[in-house]
């Protein structure tokens, strides 16, 4: 039986997390779930010492290799983090339902995880057992507490920003024509394009650092009434694209900006550790901006931002300085920082990344020249295709390639240097096209259906 | 580098850093502990050098060299400061921005506090080497000497400013009275009696004495004394931190380019100005005092128009910048101008106005802020 409550999904990802041994996400997934649902300090703050335990024992294990200490280590991090899960989902003390027999030694008949990582058969499953367990004995009690307690959250209908019709233009020519966005609490949009198309134009119009020359722009979210630009702009948190220096050590920079965003006592603290742990960088707090890399650089630019508590999150070409491990954890970090149940964040970013983005991204803005090219989910981009795209690297040439697709009514090839773009009619699958490459004993060293991506806009624009 | 900080300042740091950003940002905890142990140092200091009465010569120096040294102390807060400051532009409200200010007053005002403490050591230990007595015993001489000298070398070139009885010509005896002045009250590199450098040794030995009957607070020949050196400092200690935190809090309000405009502009306005003043022409103090007055009515004016502004204006921030800068100067401004009489020229009564007035004006600053923070916010969030 499903649970529609988002605080029960979330609970069930946590466990299904630890199920496929993804502990390091299972603790982030569970500061989120302690902080959205729990409302209470301790909570919250255990789910962080958990946090920096793994991080650290995951640290010892890459350092001294694994043992069986360790994996018992693991196992218990697992334990507790359920025991927090459960904790939350707890009626609380004056909650009239009758009490859940006290079940102190349940999670502790659980057997350790005997590998890291967990092997896919053996002992029965710690999060099994316990989703067992609560099946069996808690679950009709669970759902009503849940109902009772839940928070439903419904997202704001409001959008935060609006543009309608919006230019820019530069005295150097470069126009930023006609631009039609919106952007809703719990959507990421991608914005995309080659270089020189608006981009960080776009985006710095939208954060207000930018007059437009025309159109219509509001936040209705963050300033119903008007464009007041110093309410608009402590909104707005905007990461650049280079981030501008910080100076001294880096949590207090972060306890800083808490403060100035009136966050004080504790509630700092605890807003600052929580984004540190959350975003993997409490290893880094005591650190000078000169002693991290450009990619811890840009996390903590994000850390920053979120500080502040922002209502619109603005970034220009963050994964640029992430390598492609950082940027997976970065994407799913936006994705869940969006996904927000009590505080679901718009979120618009600009990248050269485009798979990565297209992959947690709500809808695609594609500019060229300044104007937009494609607005509106990949779907969408998939559903008015008028042809099937494929992506392709293979050493043999242009002509070769054409000859043997030839047969499948190609429509184009394009030669980018270093893949081809290969354009066939849309009953021609991938799996055609390889077939018949295959056929002709043709390498493919890479291949991607790029039809429901905005991959396929780059083709003939740019250089 | 870990800072020599006791634990208390520490958790002082961190409930400052955690409830007060703005005060944190200042670090007053830390200026303050730093302040204190260099005006230990500097009294300490003050206290050993050896001082003769010819030290008087060198109190300038020593003030120069130790306020060289406050502004070094305090470089890296001024650098800090700055390097925060884009942090606090679009999230600072008015109350922050009158404490900023306060803070930077404070904070600049009590370091360049050292080189007055400094020198005042001094001149308490100077004055006590050499009573009264002697002193007055040993003023007339000297002055009469050193009138001596300028008689027969200037050919009165100099007007006398004291009454002194009509006597003899020293002849003589004026030589070998200035040979034993300058044994007691200059250094022996100074001694030189040849005839053309008597003239110069008289006359600083009357400068030595006047200089030690003012430390000695001594009033009885106040008419004589020239304080210009002595209100050289009071303008030093008062107008240089009130300079510097004005700039500083108008960097943090606005941004390094509008301030290096309003900088180049107030820059050449001196520059015109001076040029006209030393040139000789008619209503030069009208014109000198005049136009910066009528320049801070026109920033006042340009300041007016920002509920109208809905981007952010080159010229609106140059405006408030200026007006800020100029506005704790304009009472003395004003009394200046008002002043027809020429009755405020006499330097007593100059250094009084511009002592009442740039306290006024300090004060009516401290009171704008608020307002002023409102309209360098607005600037701020416009979008260009």
């Amino acid at each position: 039986m499903t649970l529609p409550s988002p605080a029960i999904d979330l609970a069930e990802e946590i466990r299904s997390l630890i199920q496929g041994d993804d502990l390091s996400r299972a603790t982030k997934r569970l500061l989120d779930y302690t902080r959205q649902f729990s409302g209470q300090r301790d909570i919250v703050n255990s789910a962080i010492v958990l946090t920096g335990e793994l991080r650290s024992l995951q640290r010892d294990i890459r350092k001294f290799g694994d043992s069986a200490e360790r994996r018992s280590q693991l196992s218990e991090l697992a334990h507790r983090i359920l025991e927090i899960l459960d904790e939350v989902e707890a009626p609380p003390a004056d909650d009239p339902l009758p009490k859940v027999p006290p079940e102190p030694q349940r999670l502790r008949v659980v057997p350790q995880v005997p590998s890291l990582p967990l092997p896919p058969q053996g002992e029965p499953r710690i999060a099994e057992e316990a989703n067992r367990e609560r099946s069996l004995t808690r679950f009709e009690q669970d759902q009503r507490i849940f109902a009772e307690r839940r928070k439903e959250v419904v997202l704001p209908p409001t959008a935060a920003l609006e543009a309608r019709g919006l230019r820019k233009t530069y005295k150097g020519g470069f126009t930023l024509a006609a631009i039609d966005l919106t952007l809703r609490p719990g959507e990421i949009t991608g914005l995309v394009g080659v270089n020189g198309s608006g981009k960080t134009t776009l985006l710095r119009v939208l954060a207000g650092e930018l007059a437009s020359d025309g159109g219509d722009l509001a936040y209705p979210l963050l300033c119903p009434n008007g464009l007041d630009w110093v309410h608009i702009r402590s909104q707005i948190a905007f990461v650049e694209q280079r981030p501008p220096r910080w100076y001294g050590i880096l949590e207090e920079n972060l306890y800083l900006h808490a403060a100035l965003h009136e966050l004080s006592g504790r509630a700092n603290e605890d807003e600052v550790e929580f984004i540190l742990h959350r975003l993997g960088l409490e290893t880094y707090r005591k650190a000078r901006w000169n002693e991290i890399s450009g990619g811890f650089q840009m996390r903590f630019e994000l850390a920053k931002a979120l500080v502040g508590r922002p209502k619109l999150l603005i970034l220009d070409e963050p994964l640029a300085p992430l390598d492609i491990n950082t940027q997976q954890v970065f994407l799913q970090d936006l994705r869940d920082i969006a996904n927000s149940a009590s505080n679901p964040l718009p979120i618009i970013l600009s990248s050269q990344h485009i798979y990565e983005v297209e992959a947690v991204a709500d809808s695609i803005l594609f500019l060229d020249k300044g104007e937009v090219v494609f607005a509106g989910a990949l779907d969408k981009l998939y559903e008015e295709r008028q042809e099937n795209t494929y992506e392709l690297t293979s050493p043999v040439d242009k002509t070769r390639l054409l000859e043997q697709l030839d047969s499948l009514g190609v429509i184009e090839i394009e030669h980018t240097g270093l893949t081809y773009i290969v354009s066939v009619p849309t009953e021609v699958t991938g799996r055609k096209v390889l077939d018949c490459l295959f056929r002709a004993d043709i390498e493919v060293r890479y291949f991607r259906d790029i039809g429901n991506s905005s991959r396929k806009l780059f083709k003939g624009r740019g250089e | 580098m870990r800072l020599p900080l006791s634990a208390a300042l520490r958790r002082l740091d961190r409930h400052w850093l955690l409830n007060h950003p703005v005060l944190w940002m200042m670090r007053l905890h830390w200026m303050c502990y730093f302040w204190f142990l260099g005006l230990v140092l500097v009294c300490l200091v003050a206290l050993v050098l050896p001082v003769t009465l010819q030290s008087v010569l060198s109190l300038n120096s020593y003030f120069v060299t130790v306020f060289f040294l406050a502004g070094l102390a305090i470089s890296p807060w001024i650098y800090l400061q700055i390097c925060f400051a884009p942090q606090l532009r679009l999230v600072h409200q008015g109350r922050t921005a009158f404490f900023l200010l306060a803070g930077y007053l404070f904070v600049l005002g009590a370091y360049v506090a050292w080189p007055y403490a400094f020198v005042s050591i001094l001149e308490g230990r100077i004055s006590r080497r050499i009573s009264e007595v002697e002193l007055r015993a040993d003023f007339h001489p000297a002055v009469r000497v050193a009138l001596f000298f300028e008689d027969r070398n200037m050919a009165g070139a100099r007007t006398p400013s004291l009454e002194l009885p009509d006597e003899e010509p020293l002849g003589q005896e004026a030589s070998e009275r200035l040979l034993a002045l300058s044994l007691k009250y200059l250094p022996a590199n100074l001694g030189d009696l040849s005839s053309g450098g008597q003239w110069t040794v008289a006359i600083t030995i009357e400068s030595v004495i006047n200089d030690i009957l003012r430390i000695k607070g001594v009033r009885a020949f106040t008419g004589s004394f020239d304080f210009r050196d002595y209100y050289t400092k009071a303008w030093v200690i008062s107008v240089v931190p009130i300079g510097a935190a004005l700039l500083l809090w108008v960097f943090l309000s606005t941004d390094a380019r509008s301030l290096t405009t309003t900088c180049i502009i107030g820059a050449a306005a001196w520059v015109v100005l001076a040029i006209y003043d030393a040139s000789g022409f008619p209503w030069r103090r009208e014109m000198v005092v005049g136009i910066p007055f009528l320049m801070f009515l026109g920033s006042g004016w340009i300041v007016l128009q920002a509920p109208r502004q809905r981007r952010k204006s080159g010229v609106f921030g140059v405006g408030l910048n200026t007006f800020t800068l100029l506005l704790p100067w304009t009472p003395w401004l004003l009394v200046t101008l008002a002043d027809r009489s020429g009755l405020f020229e006499d330097i007593h009564r100059g250094n009084a106005t511009f002592c009442v007035g740039l306290s006024i004006g300090v004060v009516m600053l401290l009171a704008f802020t608020p307002w002023l923070q409102r309209n360098y916010r607005e600037l701020r969030a416009n979008p260009v």
